[in-house]
């Protein structure tokens, strides 16, 4: 099981080649991409994860009652660190609509490109994407930073590979930190430990 | 399980982990009356591991490695090596390949043991072990000799295994949580992630 999941939201994600295209961009070892045409089956399957989750949603959603708005308001009900990344075409946004979405959190406000400066957008949606998964990665190296802290054993040799590598506490915190291979497959695993565990809770 | 050969390192750092693995190992077989016919210790090459691993009868091997390694050899900590994806082990018959070492189930060596062993169990990463108190350490030797505990208890199939070392791991993990000592519990998370039996 892959530790992110990345979803999107978009009445326009009717078209499979599209699907296709966005999770050859962004599903890797590390990030699920999901895709939803339909704003409620989008939000239940937000709903219903513990892990970590970026949301890239569109703002107005053709033929469905649950607008955009609608949808971040009923996340941050419950999920309130998930980062949002809006996407939103011109002329679709009132002042009203623009204070809810500051109100309810986001991250990033996208604004659809007009035919013909499509990748103007791609390149926007991909640094904003990015910038969240750093934000996640940046709450776990602080989680465990403060955990590190408290350990009065930080800084002595205790894990050992057995390919020879020697590390303190410390030592793996300045891997997580400096993103090495050690510290990344490290971080990996804290995720798949914090979903196993709250599989178990659940 | 009526051969067993225990190949480990008794060099540097981690020679009282592997010691220590190798005689917990040891206790356990013993008190089921199996026999090791061979106990290799510190400076052997591939040509004495080849040695001693013939036999005169035509029975099957169980080789049981607590060592160093990379996806291409089981080394010990001079790194001489043991064994390596380019030997011919045409002449040793192997049963059980369970190797607690780093990386044996990630490449070359892998795919070359896997063709000519019934059981095979193995890393495909980096294993790690915490060292600084002793019941940590033998949490982490248990773990990594659970595996092949059970199939000297006679439970030899694969999905069965899988799912009872993942149990295992899993409840070792808890009490290490329970204890506060998360980053033990990650590393053995870790640890069982890389598992594979084949």
């Amino acid at each position: 099981m892959r530790n992110i999941n990345l979803v999107f939201v978009d009445d326009e994600l009717n078209n499979p080649v599209r699907i296709k295209l966005i999770k050859k961009k962004y599903d890797n070892e590390f990030i699920e991409t999901h895709c939803f045409d339909e704003s409620d089956t989008g939000l239940a399957f937000v709903l219903s994860f513990e892990k970590p989750t970026i949301l890239v949603l569109d703002l107005k959603m053709r033929d469905s009652e649950l607008q955009g708005i609608e949808i971040l308001k009923k996340i941050r009900e419950t999920k309130k660190k998930i980062p949002v990344i809006i996407k939103s075409g011109n002329n679709e946004i009132t002042n009203e609509d623009f204070r809810e979405l500051i109100n309810n959190d986001i991250s990033f406000f996208i604004k659809k490109a007009s035919r013909g400066n499509e990748k103007d957008e791609e390149r926007e949606e991909e640094k904003s994407i990015h910038i969240a998964i750093k934000s996640i990665m940046k709450n776990v190296s602080m989680a465990l930073e403060e955990y590190v802290n408290r350990r009065k054993d930080k800084d002595k040799i205790m894990i050992m590979s057995k390919s020879g590598n020697k590390i303190s506490l410390s030592e793996m915190l300045d891997h997580v930190n400096n993103e090495t291979n050690i510290g990344i497959d490290f971080e990996k695993s804290i995720y798949k430990l914090s979903i196993e565990l709250l599989q178990e809770k659940n | 399980m009526n051969y067993i050969l225990v190949a480990y390192e008794d060099t540097g750092d981690l020679k009282d982990y592997f010691i220590k693995a190798r005689n917990n190992l040891n206790d356990f077989l013993l008190s089921l009356d199996k026999r090791i016919l061979n106990d290799i210790k510190k400076n052997c090459d591939s040509n004495s591991f080849i040695k001693n691993c013939i036999v005169q009868s035509d029975e099957k091997l169980n080789l049981i490695f607590h060592s160093h390694g990379d996806e291409t050899s089981i080394l010990d900590n001079n790194n001489i090596e043991f064994l390596n994806y380019q030997m011919d082990l045409s002449t040793i018959k192997i049963n059980i390949f369970y190797s607690t070492a780093c990386e044996t189930a990630k490449g070359k060596l892998k795919s070359k043991i896997i063709k000519q062993s019934n059981i095979f169990f193995g890393y495909n990463s980096i294993a790690y072990v915490v060292v600084g108190n002793d019941n940590i350490k033998d949490t982490f030797i248990e773990c990594d000799n659970f595996c092949i505990k059970q199939i000297a208890l006679g439970f030899v199939n694969k999905d069965l295994l899988e799912i009872k070392t993942d149990q295992f791991f899993k409840n070792q993990i808890e009490e290490f949580i329970k204890k506060d000592l998360i980053v033990e519990a990650i590393l053995l998370m870790h640890n069982k992630e890389s598992i594979e039996i084949h």
